[in-house]
């Protein structure tokens, strides 16, 4: 590729120099506040008349966008460690367990590192990942301390914490890292993909929602981006034995503060007999297993 | 052995004050002219032959990346130092092609500077 000259926002001049030369600069920092860029040295344009260089300006803006997410979300979770748990979720000190679950899959979906984009700045991944690690394992302590019996005890109590009041709940402690979770995937089509990791965690998914529950050939995925109503999403069940594609449509939705868990409802438009069958076994198998762990 | 010119290339007056300083400090009673740009330098190099040219790569109107090689054309026996916070392998390595002798990248210690004084010089004596 023919070399460019480029000129700064205080009229320097760089040049001639490969597109890989410039590229080298940008992205080691070097070079910023590029206003415009000439092929022949002599005439200037602004950059965007300059594809290549154009297209390394636009990347490099990103990075500094990245980079200064990165730092936010690093001084949030900073911040956030000092904090008692009710604080971290912006909860009262004598909320309910569930009241934890919804604000924690509130937040921990806002900073799943899957939502970035896939050529995202390894810091802001890493800063996501840390941020998303520290609330599943917030959210855990919680939960240990909800379920542990007897109450909490000054000791292990969470700072912040009130033994008589908030974290209860009889349910088995779960697990909240990234593999309960559900990931969407926008087809380059405008469709969409989600894929929903079942566990004992997760099953619930299929029986707690009166509107849409396997018995009534739905599901409900509790998330908090929202699907357009009437959408059709290939749907993937991905479970420790297997994993089972449908297909679903979108019936229902729950957001913004009805109550109960904010996600969707969808209703399978494909889902083998064989798959089904399955998945009420595994159903009432866990449901089983946890009615045992509670007795 | 003395130098007999030093020729500073730099639109930021600071560095050349830098680079000055460090010059005379290793090289005491050494001719020191300065330009702030490659325009500036050709001139320069129009009536004079500096034994060492320290260059900036980033300047107005004539980069250093196009100085360079008329310099290396203009005046063979000169000695360029290319002094850039542009300061990549690739540049680096674009700079060499062009005829550099070394590069030394900003901010910078004026050892460094005085060290590739020191050096000149005695290659000129050695010469």
């Amino acid at each position: 590729m023919a070399d460019v000259w480029i000129r700064d926002d205080v009229g320097r001049v760089l040049g001639p120099i490969g597109v890989e030369v410039l590229r080298d600069l940008i992205s080691a920092g070097r070079l910023s506040a590029i206003q415009s860029a000439s092929r022949d040295g002599t005439t200037f344009v602004p950059v965007a008349e300059v594809p290549e260089v154009a297209d390394l300006v636009a990347k490099d803006a990103r990075r500094q966008d990245d980079r200064a997410e990165a730092e936010r979300i690093g001084n949030v979770l900073h911040v956030l460690k000092s904090r008692a748990p009710h604080e971290v979720f912006e909860l009262p000190a004598t909320a309910s367990l569930e009241q934890f679950k919804t604000a924690f899959f509130r937040l921990a979906k806002h900073y799943h590192p899957d939502r970035l984009p896939a050529d995202a700045m390894p810091e802001l991944r890493l800063a996501y990942d840390s941020l998303f690690h520290f609330l599943a394992q917030t959210m855990a302590q919680v939960e240990r301390l909800a379920t542990a019996p007897p109450a909490p005890t000054a000791a292990n109590a969470p700072k912040g914490s009130t033994p008589s009041g908030g974290y209860k709940a009889a349910a088995p402690a779960r697990s909240y890292g990234t593999e309960a979770f559900v990931g969407l995937k926008q087809q380059p089509d405008g469709g969409a993909e989600l894929e929903v990791r079942v566990t004992p965690a997760t099953v619930s998914m299929f029986t707690e929602n009166d509107l849409v529950n396997l018995a009534k050939d739905g599901v409900f995925v509790p998330m908090t981006q929202g699907i357009p109503l009437g959408s059709v999403i290939e749907l993937r069940f991905v479970f420790d034995e297997r994993t089972i594609s449908a297909r679903g449509r979108v019936v229902f939705e729950n957001f913004g503060g009805r109550r109960g868990k904010p996600g969707i409802g969808l209703k399978f438009v494909r889902l083998q007999d064989a798959d089904r069958t399955f998945i009420a076994d595994y159903v009432k198998r866990i449901q089983a297993e946890q009615s045992a762990t509670r007795r | 052995m003395k130098l007999g010119l030093v020729l500073i290339v730099d639109d930021d007056a600071f560095a050349r004050e830098v680079v000055k300083d460090a010059v005379e400090a290793a090289m005491p009673g050494t001719r020191i002219v300065e330009a702030s740009d490659g325009a500036q330098a050709l001139a320069v190099l129009e009536k004079e032959t500096p034994d060492l040219v320290f260059l900036d790569l980033l300047m107005p109107n004539k980069s250093g990346i196009e100085t360079l090689p008329e310099i290396r054309t203009r005046s063979p026996s000169s000695r360029v130092f290319v002094v850039s916070s542009m300061e990549t392998d690739a540049m680096v390595k674009a700079a060499l092609a062009l005829g550099a002798s070394g590069f030394i990248g900003k901010p910078f210690h004026p050892e460094e500077i005085a060290a590739v004084a020191r050096d000149a010089a005695r290659a000129k004596g050695a010469g």
